[in-house]
């Protein structure tokens, strides 16, 4: 790095350019500032009792902020995040915000979707949505930056909870959040098709833009920036010959905090379909905002990670021909 | 002012009048910016950086006299030598030139002769913007600030106070005839004056009365002001200068068309 | 042959022919001896308008360089918006002059205004008009142009 700052040699005219450009950009944000003053003027005197009072401030307030995210987006500061978006950035300052939200619009959150689709996320857990928070998972045994929507995950790294990061991109997107890990993929011999399976749920974890780690207690009482462990973590152990699991995280935004957190336990566990889960994130409330979603697979320490954990013997199932099969009411006219 | 002859006008009692808006246009370019010229600068340099090695042996035949010249002036950078460390960066010269940096071209002045004030070969000096009249400031000159466009305002005999020239409107002429002519029954024959157009380009109103304004530009020549016109006295203004002299209510009017 | 780096160099569209026989020379002689003079000036052109051997660096800036360099093109593009936005606004205003000197003519006087509207078969600018230079000419103005018989109105 020394090597390339003493062999550098800048473009002469540069920093005079420079200075110049920041002196019009200076003038031109003083000017914009006596805009931003009347149109707060204008919100300051709009009515309270107004029945589109709510409405109209929220559209001037953000009239607003796209003036200020014009003047300050020329800023070094801000020019260099978006010439490294990777960087760590003030979450709490509107333009940065901005800047990471266009980031993550650009790829990540058109990946998640495209995954999400394709591995038939979306119809089999819960119905479409649009992604408004960032979620990002890392798992302790697993060295990877950013876990990519739908990778293979080896079951002796995904037998421990992950890490879970939601970044809000919009202060409205704030507050308490509730992550339920849901895997449509058990086995059911019986009706000759899939259950669901709720794995992970957490309650009430406080999420905000600075603060974006999904915390809660091993033991004992949640505090204040913690969350509530409804179900605990049941690592994912598929079967031989069975295919792919998916194991989906979302991340619910909650209207308020949860009542009745120790029956939610026995009804999260209760679950057996799509819908049963989403009859009940209607009735608590919940708003998708986020989601997640890796693939395990029966592989060689799927076995140990039963035996750890003492979760029953798994099952192995062998391909048998269509002819053979047993007919049920799904398949008899097949 | 004088009511209209023999017109087919609405019925209220009013005067038309056309007035001239003569303007001298600029003669040099605008002064730049602080960050025109720093900008314009940086631009050349990165140009200069960015371009390719100039192609010496199109211009100079290799061998000839020309050649053996212009090689003498230019300061030909080192090439890399084997086994040396370069502490700041490793020279690389092709045909000449260190492709890490713009290129120095030095060109041959060419020789001429001190006496011979008209040769060919002798170095340009240009002209000073500021001319004598910036410096004094003559307000009746039109050599005055070269950069800006400059209008004529002059000074009325009965109110002494400062306008643009009107002229009252005769049968059978239209506004930008009257306007014409009256510029050169005030200010004498020796204008070369281009009207822009025959249409107004303004219309200031004075309770009934109409000014209508037509534009035109003085090419060559000079406003010499005749003893016989209403006017007393002119001055040759910039925009930012007519505010000064001229009332509020004609500047407020008549600012929207000038530059 | 000569050869030319096909990197950035684009062939003109006709290609000239060369006449007579080329002599097999190495590719470091550099005189062009030993070609007719046709093939001479045909090889300098193609020398002078290839890339071979005149390109320099690809420039790379450093971070905070780069950072700079893009402020001062928003600056640029700002400050060339407003510019221009001031320009439209100021010829706006002056239509909207013109108009209204217009409805207002044509209200007070038909006459006049049938005589400022119509429109002449050709307009044209006057040969004597000049474009503004950097630095003015020795004369900056004439004032000694006198009316004659030439340029009598």
């Amino acid at each position: 790095m020394s090597t390339f700052r003493r062999i550098y040699n800048s473009v002469p005219g540069i920093a005079d350019a420079y200075g110049a450009a920041q002196a019009v950009l200076k003038k031109i944000e003083s000017r914009n500032a006596a805009r931003i003053q009347r149109l707060q003027q204008k919100i300051d005197a709009l009515d309270p009792n107004d029945a589109q009072y709510e409405a109209r401030k929220r559209q001037m307030q953000y009239h607003i902020m796209q003036s200020k995210f014009r003047d300050e987006i020329n800023k070094p500061e801000f020019q260099e995040l978006i010439l490294n978006p990777h960087k760590p950035a003030p979450m709490s300052e509107y333009t940065a915000r901005e800047i990471k939200k266009q980031h993550w619009h650009e790829k990540q959150q058109m990946l998640l979707m495209q995954r999400l689709e394709q591995l038939h996320i979306i119809p089999d857990t819960l119905p479409t949505f649009r992604p408004k928070v960032d979620v990002s998972l890392r798992f302790p045994g697993l060295r990877t930056r950013v876990l990519e929507p739908g990778t293979i995950l080896p079951s002796s790294v995904t037998a421990r909870p992950p890490v879970v990061n939601i970044q809000p991109f919009d202060e409205h997107d704030e507050g308490l959040y509730s992550i339920i890990l849901v895997n449509p993929d058990i086995a059911d011999t019986e009706n000759d098709s899939f259950r669901t399976k709720v794995h992970w749920v957490l309650a009430d974890v406080p999420i905000s833009l600075t603060n974006t780690r999904v915390k809660y207690p091993i033991m004992g009482a949640p505090t204040e920036d913690e969350g509530t462990e409804v179900l605990q973590y049941i690592p994912p152990t598929p079967e031989l010959n069975a295919g792919f699991e998916r194991l989906c995280l979302w991340a619910f935004w909650q209207r308020k905090p949860i009542v009745g957190i120790e029956d939610l336990k026995t009804q999260f566990q209760n679950v057996t379909s799509a819908r049963q889960l989403r009859d009940m994130c209607k009735r608590l409330q919940l708003r998708p905002l986020g989601a997640h979603v890796w693939r395990n697979r029966y592989d060689r320490t799927t076995d140990s990670v039963r035996e750890q954990y003492g979760l029953p013997e798994g099952r192995v199932f062998t391909p048998i021909r269509i002819s053979e099969r047993p007919a049920t009411k799904r398949n008899q006219f097949n | 002012m004088r009511a209209l002859t023999g017109r087919s006008i609405s019925k209220r009692c009013m005067s038309i009048k056309a007035g001239a808006i003569l303007s001298r246009m600029p003669v040099i370019t605008k002064e730049l910016d602080d960050f025109e010229i720093s900008y314009y600068n940086y631009t050349s340099e990165l140009e200069k950086r960015l371009m390719w090695t100039f192609p010496q042996k199109f211009f100079f035949r290799p061998g000839s006299l020309a050649e053996r010249d212009f090689e003498e002036l230019q300061t030909r950078p080192a090439g890399a030598e084997k086994l040396v460390y370069y502490p700041f960066g490793r020279p690389d010269v092709v045909e000449g030139r260190d492709r890490n940096s713009k290129q120095d071209i030095r060109l041959p002045a060419p020789s001429y002769d001190p006496e011979d004030k008209s040769s060919m070969s002798r170095p340009i000096e240009p002209n000073s913007r500021i001319t004598d009249a910036d410096k004094k400031n003559d307000l009746k000159s039109l050599e005055r600030a070269l950069d800006k466009p400059l209008y004529l305002v002059v000074k009325e005999k009965s109110s002494s106070s400062w306008v643009f020239p009107t002229f009252s409107i005769n049968e059978d002429s239209a506004l930008h005839t009257a306007a014409e002519e009256g510029l050169f029954t005030t200010g004498g024959p020796d204008m070369n004056i281009w009207t822009v157009s025959n249409t107004p380009a303004l219309v200031q109103k004075l309770s009934e009365d109409r000014v209508y304004y037509i534009k035109s530009h003085i090419l060559a020549g000079s406003f010499k002001l005749s003893r016989s016109s209403d006017y007393i006295d002119f001055m040759w203004l910039s925009s930012s200068e007519i505010p000064k002299h001229v009332s509020s209510d004609l500047w407020n009017c008549v600012n929207k068309i000038l530059n | 042959m000569l050869r030319l780096s096909s990197r950035n160099w684009c062939a003109p569209k006709a290609v000239a022919q060369l006449k007579g026989p080329v002599r097999q020379k190495s590719a470091r002689s550099g005189s062009r001896g030993g070609t007719n003079q046709a093939d001479q000036r045909i090889l300098a052109q193609l020398y002078a308008l290839s890339a071979h051997r005149k390109l320099p660096k690809v420039l790379k800036y450093s971070p905070e360089d780069l950072v700079k360099h893009n402020v001062i093109h928003r600056a640029w593009m700002f400050y060339k918006s407003e510019q221009r936005r001031e320009r439209e606004n100021a010829l706006k205003v002056q239509y909207e002059c013109m108009k209204e000197a217009c409805d207002d003519l044509e209200q007070v006087s038909p006459e006049l205004f049938k005589k400022a509207t119509t429109r002449p078969r050709t307009v044209r600018f006057p040969r004597e008009i000049r474009i503004p230079t950097d630095t003015p000419p020795n004369v900056p103005w004439d004032s000694s142009w006198k009316r004659s018989s030439e340029n009598k109105k």
